[in-house]
């Protein structure tokens, strides 16, 4: 999976930074908690000045790729690490975007993208690019519309500030919104008039924003758990659901007990006006916790529920896995589920109670463990009275999930680094039908201009045209086109189950455990 | 001349009518013919050719004899039209031939068999493979984990001694699986747990009508019934194998209630993942699969064949543009 992952990285990072900054980010993955003057050694492999090497962890740092820590042999040493779970959450923005704009607005999201592409900026800067980007789309907002639209994102926590809080307030929920001056914002509206390209240098340089890539993070779980509820029991058990979360989201935040009672999740629905009668709340949250979304906690009719955020991860990863069996075929997964039912089992019972030939269940349980879904143990019966005897060994077989789970996750970033790179290929074949492309775009616009002067001319115009960009060409492009959408499609597909998978073996393994020191936040 | 120095002499009778006495009576005593039963009887015949006659008959098969203490008893053989024109090959065939017979409705294992007539495997074999073609005995498979019996042809297994032969979707006589019978019970549970599932809602509030949804194996067993998709073997314990399986494949739930297992449709809480949406899911070759290498993605046909036919994912925003990095 470390050679799969490294190459994975080297091909996202290089694409979106450059090959530099690519290089200097493996460099930190191969050799964790480094300080500068081990990188300077290695900068000399890399072909870097201090200077460039500087300028790559300055990149890194902006777009919160780089953690800073304090080395433990001496504080005055500083220590980078990369941080891997941001490198997907590049792959994953679209999907991020995507959720915004279902929740919010197209505006929110532009806002989101331009804040993320600059990594950390001032609010006056976000804002005027955001600006600029809906004005080449063609689209137009004033900018107190998308200083509301921001000042709306701060207070969901959506876009944080880069100053840290003072640390008496560590953990505490205080925020101080966002404001801008009516002079920055004339100063704003003046510069997107000129079209100049950059804004001068305004009050709230030093102030900078960053997007908040752990709430999205959350939002998007929170969002694969109402599209599971969704599809196993229907929308309104959704919006319980998303409602339910949010409040559970909302009181670990202010580091209260998640434990909800039923009348706290009529009165939130009834307050957001939802199309779920509230009289039903009580029935759907029964659902939901027989289904396994969320834990009643008493024994009461209308009782308390909690959520545990394990118990989710586990079954949205318990789901994942069992999709990835299924490719075997049906009967494998009917195997599969039976051995993790029964747990350490023998071929003999599996003839008994499953519905399938002998033959076929030797030759799916061999595939099975072939693959790395179910584990295989010798067991030796050893007679008490004589050691030597053995008289029994039949051949046990398990389903140790955290393994499978690590299995399926290795085959995902082998999957996802497959489809970046076809998409990669697919772009370099598409790259001349593309250019013609912008090309007809413009001859269009000659040849429109062309008709304006000579009407008469028209047909001959139209020809050149046509002959131009054929109906072959055509074709080319929308199937270039739809290859684009569907590689993208299956990279965030991967992408997440890659996240919900991660986030499952760190909440269950034990020897995961993340070097508790302080982070540093300059 | 007195009547007492007279000895009548008992004439010898055909040995075909002889036969026939001697039959007609041991039919007569079900329970089994000694000597001195017949000598009372019938007074007039000849003991020591009745004797002779009866070990004939033995031999031919029509009478069997047997021990009660330490008495020889004959009893009458009812013999079916097959094996009344029979012809053995050799006394081997015929010897195993009477064990089987002997043993009834319960059958016999061949190595018991074996042992009671003392022959070689092969021979065993060779002679039960003989009568097995010309439709005189039968082999019978009690059920999993049982030994394969030996029983007559036309002889039907006591069901008592016959294990649970492992449900409907194991063949009776030959023990093997049939997958089509599996499959045909399996869809039509899944059919009808489905039914149950969409029945329109009665207003009786969502977690009762959840309860609905529920089916024992005992119910599903008497819809089967009454359909006539399951014989009288099946039985209800076989519908809950059919059920467990269900829940295996994800298509079904099960809850444990006071009053034993129910069963409830589920719809699935992901069609896919992405491993499953991509090539890589089901190629053979992804643990050799690397860049660059004999292997690999950029010469991967299932990936050239799946960009072509396949349908468009889920429509995204545009992807993220290149970035300017600030320095």
């Amino acid at each position: 999976m470390i050679y799969t992952k490294k190459v994975l990285y080297r091909i996202i990072l290089k694409e979106v930074f450059g090959a530099q900054v690519a290089e200097v980010a493996l460099c930190l993955f191969n050799n964790p908690y480094s300080h500068f003057k081990n990188l300077i050694e290695n900068a000399s492999t890399l072909k870097l000045s201090s200077k460039e090497l500087s300028q790559c962890l300055a990149t890194l740092y902006q777009h919160q790729l780089l953690i800073i820590v304090k080395s433990e042999r001496n504080p005055e040493i500083l220590e980078f690490l990369l941080d891997e779970e941001k490198i997907l959450h590049i792959v994953l923005f679209p999907k991020f975007l995507r959720l915004l704009d279902r929740k919010s607005g197209k505006v929110h999201g532009v806002v989101l993208q331009e804040l993320f592409t600059r990594g950390r900026d001032s609010m006056s800067s976000a804002i005027f690019h955001a600006i600029s980007y809906l004005k080449v789309g063609e689209s137009h907002a004033s900018v107190q519309e998308v200083l509301d639209c921001f000042t709306e994102l701060a207070v969901e926590k959506y876009i944080i500030p880069v100053e840290p809080f003072d640390s008496s307030e560590q953990g505490a929920i205080s925020l101080s919104l966002p404001s801008l001056s009516p002079e920055t914002q004339q100063k704003i509206a003046q510069a997107l008039e000129e079209e100049a390209t950059e804004l001068p240098e305004l009050p709230d340089r030093k102030k900078l924003w960053t997007v908040n890539l752990k709430k999205l993070g959350q939002d998007l779980r929170n969002d694969l758990v109402k599209d599971a509820a969704q599809s196993s029991i229907d929308s309104n058990a959704a919006e319980v659901l998303g409602l339910f979360l949010n409040l559970v989201d909302a009181l670990a935040e202010k580091g209260k007990f998640l434990n909800l009672k039923n009348d706290e999740v009529v009165s939130q629905a009834q307050r957001r006006h939802c199309v779920t009668k509230s009289k039903f709340v009580d029935g759907y949250l029964q659902i939901l916790a027989e289904d396994g979304f969320i834990q009643k906690v008493d024994g009461a009719v209308e009782g308390t529920y909690t959520s545990d955020h394990t118990k989710i991860l586990e079954k949205l990863a318990r789901a994942i896995v069992e999709c990835a069996v299924l490719t075997l075929g049906k009967h494998s997964l009917r195997l599969f589920c039976a051995i993790e039912e029964y747990g350490l089992v023998s071929q003999e019972t599996l003839y008994a109670k499953m519905i399938l030939s002998k033959s076929d269940v030797n030759r799916r349980v061999a595939q099975l463990v072939r693959k790395g879904f179910v584990a295989q143990y010798d067991y030796r019966k050893i007679n008490a009275a004589s050691v030597k005897k053995i008289y029994w060994n039949p051949t046990l077989h398990k389903v140790e999930f955290t393994k499978v789970a690590r299995t399926v996750l290795q085959r995902t970033y082998q999957a996802l680094l497959n489809a970046k790179i076809v998409s990669q290929d697919v772009s370099s074949e598409s790259e001349e039908i593309l250019k013609k492309k912008d090309k007809l775009e413009l001859l269009e616009e000659e040849v429109k201009a062309g008709i304006a002067e000579n009407p008469e001319n028209e047909e001959s115009l139209q020809e050149i045209v046509r002959n131009y960009f054929t109906e072959e060409d055509e074709k080319e492009y929308h199937g270039s086109l739809k290859k684009d959408l569907l590689l993208n499609g299956v990279q965030l597909k991967l992408a997440l189950d890659i996240l919900i998978l991660e986030d499952f073996l760190k909440a269950v393994t034990v020897q995961f455990q993340p070097r508790t020191r302080s982070v540093l936040r300059l | 001349m007195t009547s007492s120095s007279f000895v009548v002499k008992k004439e010898k009778l055909d040995p075909s009518e002889l036969d026939k006495i001697l039959l007609d009576f041991c039919k007569a005593h079900p329970e089994g013919v000694s000597g001195p039963l017949l000598k009372s009887s019938h007074p007039d015949l000849d003991l020591k050719q009745c004797t002779i006659r009866l070990q004939k008959l033995v031999s031919e098969g029509k009478l069997a004899i047997f021990k009660k203490g330490a008495t020889n008893l004959f009893k009458y053989k009812e013999l079916s039209a097959a094996q009344k024109n029979v012809k053995f090959e050799n006394e081997i065939e015929k010897a195993i031939y009477d064990v089987i017979a002997d043993s009834g409705k319960i059958g016999i294992w061949i190595k018991d068999l074996r042992e009671s007539i003392g022959v070689a495997q092969q021979q065993c074999i060779t002679a039960l493979k003989s009568l097995k073609a010309k439709e005189l005995v039968k082999e019978v498979f009690p059920g999993t984990g049982h030994k394969r019996m030996w029983m007559l042809y036309d002889i039907e297994p006591d069901q008592q001694y016959i294990a649970d032969k492992g449900g409907p979707w194991v063949n009776e006589s030959t023990g093997e699986f049939e997958p089509d019978v599996g499959e045909k019970l399996m869809n039509l549970t899944l059919a009808y747990l489905k039914k149950q599932f969409n029945r329109p809602s009665d207003n009786s509030g969502l977690f009762a009508e959840r309860k609905r949804h529920y089916l024992t194996p005992a119910e599903i067993h008497k819809f089967l019934e009454e359909k006539k998709i399951i014989d009288a073997k099946t039985t209800v314990e076989h519908v809950e194998t059919v059920c467990d399986n269900l829940v295996f494949e994800r298509s079904v739930v099960k809850k444990v209630s006071s009053n034993g297992p129910v069963y409830r449709f589920a719809k699935a809480m992901m069609e896919s993942s992405g491993f499953s949406s991509v090539p890589c899911g089901f190629c053979p070759l992804t643990e050799e699969c690397r860049v660059d290498a004999v292997v690999s993605p950029q010469s991967c046909e299932y990936y050239s064949k799946w960009k072509e036919t396949a349908e468009t994912a889920d429509m995204l925003v545009e992807p993220l543009k290149s970035v300017r990095p600030l320095v």
